[in-house]
């Protein structure tokens, strides 16, 4: 049984002018000890799978329907008591934005500390004494100085450090990390996902990592799933991924990675683009999602949604022609 | 630490003395004269300007100004012009029902409007929030002395849970204390509880979408923990400066609510002395008010740094 079971997720928003379908219809599986990637654009509804997963889309005006099995019980039919039971232990969860995502008002040792303090019942010295050796498990210098700290006295990265003790201080079997470098500059995204990679092995946790970014990807996943505008429209293994991509998006989302020469290189080329933008969410779309900025689309991608299909062990894509139009490529 | 208390105390010394030269000034250039009143009706202008001789208020402004802050720069806020006695004895025998009477409707506020601003920005946009708000515009825009009759009706007259009138001195007992100043500080209360529920409510909804809220329930933390401790700290300094700057209303508040229960406090006092001009008395008091405006105030600078790490002095 795979540690956590999305299937058939709908997270719909209503809003004064139609229901948002942010997220419509994703399945995926993560296994213990896996890294699965969720990629795409912004506006894909990745992140607000990750926080249905959590279950912390306020609501209303959000609503989740489907089932999100974890260890077989599905966290959606949860009370919120038992679900609270759930975040920051079994499964935590690390932000996009470590500038913002820590409580100004609190020493980083209490924030670290709070979630054992709930879920372990340690007191407070105990709590207290297990974070100084959280901020030393993820590299923080002087660590018992730091967690008498707050947050404004530290830099992003080391903010982010703060925030992946904090996820790892209950040994979580699942970490959701959205976007968890996308706030840091480079060399310091380098060092976090070295970190996350390391303490993964050390905890044992499975990692569910929410990015748009491919570089990332190729770097720290067993697996990705790519969504479009609310559905999975491919899911493979990572070097299956980018070594064959099926689906039209993919190998768009692929082209248009910036690669150092190819425009430094004699020609001064044009980073490659998806024409055209991301359909809105508040229409029900017939048909592929992707028809209208998909340059291989035909009559039949306009009339019907295109269903998952496997094109090769492990390897899913929502394409009506996935296989073809990867031949032709080819 | 010390040092910035320190320099605070001495910054308001220029504060008190500007407001010293305004209420001078203010009452040397209001209508009424002090020797009318005491002349009477019958008297000629002959007699009047005698007793203002007497008085020594024929003389030029800047002396007297000068003289007066001499005096008080040695203790010393003169002398009433009606009842002949140091204005700070009679400051001294006021000063206990006020100051109970503003600290008692300090603490209720408080511990009242805090609780419901929170849970009204948790609730928001509910009956729950509706219902709050709702009460807090009604207590806001009610005058003291119509929520002090309408009070004082129901509870002392008819249901006669607590006196009308009066005031009980604390040495007379801390529950006689209690229930003579129940009625008025719940009065004086309406207008403060409607002020900091309706500061505290914004703060918080403004705390409440932050990411680090969104962290606090990540982890797990629970609904009363997220508000209470996670988001009111964080909403805390437009909070503790709503508090202080509406002592202010307290003062104000106090000088009516006192006359709605005949309490015999500083209110009363300077009320009675405004209507007869007298002058010592009226400056006394409202120095007195000033001062402990600038210190509550001078407290709640000192709290900001206690509720958040990154104000420092």
């Amino acid at each position: 049984m795979p540690l956590l079971e999305v299937d058939r997720l709908q997270t719909h928003f209503r809003t004064p002018d139609g229901v948002n379908r942010a997220v419509d219809g994703v399945s995926f599986s993560v296994d213990r000890g896996e890294t699965l990637a969720v990629v795409g654009e912004s506006g894909c509804g990745k992140s607000v799978t990750a926080m249905s997963i959590m279950r912390l889309i306020a609501e209303p005006p959000g609503k989740s329907a489907g089932e999100i099995r974890f260890e077989g019980r599905d966290l959606l039919k949860l009370p919120e008591r038992e679900m609270r039971k759930i975040r920051g232990a079994a499964i935590s969860m690390i932000f996009q934005e470590p500038m913002t995502s820590l409580n100004p008002v609190l020493k980083i040792g209490r924030q670290i500390g709070e979630s054992m303090r709930l879920h372990q019942g340690l007191d407070r010295g105990q709590a207290e004494a297990k974070a100084v050796e959280m901020l030393t498990l993820v590299g923080i210098p002087e660590p018992k100085r730091r967690s008498g700290e707050y947050p404004h006295q530290l830099s992003g990265g080391m903010r982010q450090r703060v925030m992946i003790a904090m996820a790892l201080a209950c040994s979580p079997k699942l970490l959701i990390a959205d976007e968890p470098t996308t706030a840091l500059d480079v060399t310091i995204q380098a060092q976090i996902l070295d970190l996350m990679r390391d303490l993964k092995v050390r905890v044992g946790a499975a990692i569910l990592i929410i990015t748009h970014d491919l570089g990332v990807v190729a770097e720290v996943a067993d697996r990705v799933v790519v969504m479009y505008a609310g559905r999975k429209v491919e899911e493979a293994p990572v070097r299956q991924l980018f070594a064959k991509p099926r689906h039209p998006y993919t190998r768009g989302l692929l082209a248009a990675v910036p690669r150092l020469g190819s425009s430094l290189g004699g020609r001064p080329g044009r980073l490659a683009e998806i024409p055209g933008i991301v359909p809105s969410l508040k229409t029900k779309i017939e048909g592929c999602v992707f028809a209208s900025r998909c340059p291989e689309v035909e009559e039949v991608c306009l009339r019907f949604a295109p269903a998952l299909e496997a094109k090769a062990a492990g390897h899913l894509a929502a394409c009506h022609h996935a296989v073809r139009g990867r031949e032709e490529a080819a | 630490m010390t040092s910035v208390i320190l320099r605070r105390v001495l910054s308001t010394i220029p504060v008190m003395a500007i407001v010293a030269l305004f209420v001078f000034s203010l009452l040397y250039i209001a209508p009424g004269d002090p020797a009318a009143v005491i002349a009477g009706d019958q008297a000629s202008p002959e007699d009047v300007e005698k007793i203002r001789q007497g008085l020594g208020l024929d003389r030029p402004y800047l002396v007297r100004f000068v003289e007066w802050v001499f005096q008080i720069l040695h203790g010393d806020l003169g002398t009433s012009i009606f009842t002949n006695m140091p204005v700070t004895t009679l400051i001294a025998q006021r000063v206990e029902p006020t100051l109970s009477l503003m600290l008692m409707t300090l603490v209720m506020a408080v511990a009242v409007a805090v609780p419901m601003g929170v849970i009204a920005a948790w609730k928001a946009d509910t009956w729950i929030d509706r219902a709050a708000m709702g009460f807090a515009v009604f207590g806001f825009s009610t005058p003291v002395f119509v929520v002090g009759y309408l009070i004082a009706y129901v509870f002392a007259l008819k249901l006669g849970w607590f006196p009308v009138q009066g005031y009980q001195p604390i040495a007379r007992g801390v529950g006689p204390w209690l229930s003579s100043l129940i009625l008025p500080s719940v009065t004086l209360a309406f207008v403060y509880i409607a002020l900091i529920a309706r500061i505290t409510r914004a703060a918080m909804l403004d705390v409440l979408s932050q990411d680090y809220i969104r962290t606090a329930k990540a982890k797990g933390v629970g609904q009363r923990a997220i508000l209470f401790v996670h988001a009111l700290k964080n909403a805390a300094v437009p909070i503790v400066t709503v508090i202080g700057i509406g002592v202010a209303l307290l003062i104000g508040g106090a000088v009516v609510t006192e006359s709605v229960f005949a309490i015999p406090g500083l209110g009363r006092l300077i009320v009675d002395a405004i209507l007869r001009r007298d002058y010592p008395v009226i400056q006394g008091v409202v120095l007195l008010f000033s001062l402990v405006y600038v210190l509550v105030n001078l407290g709640v600078d000192l709290v900001y740094t206690l509720v958040d790490p990154r104000i420092r002095y």
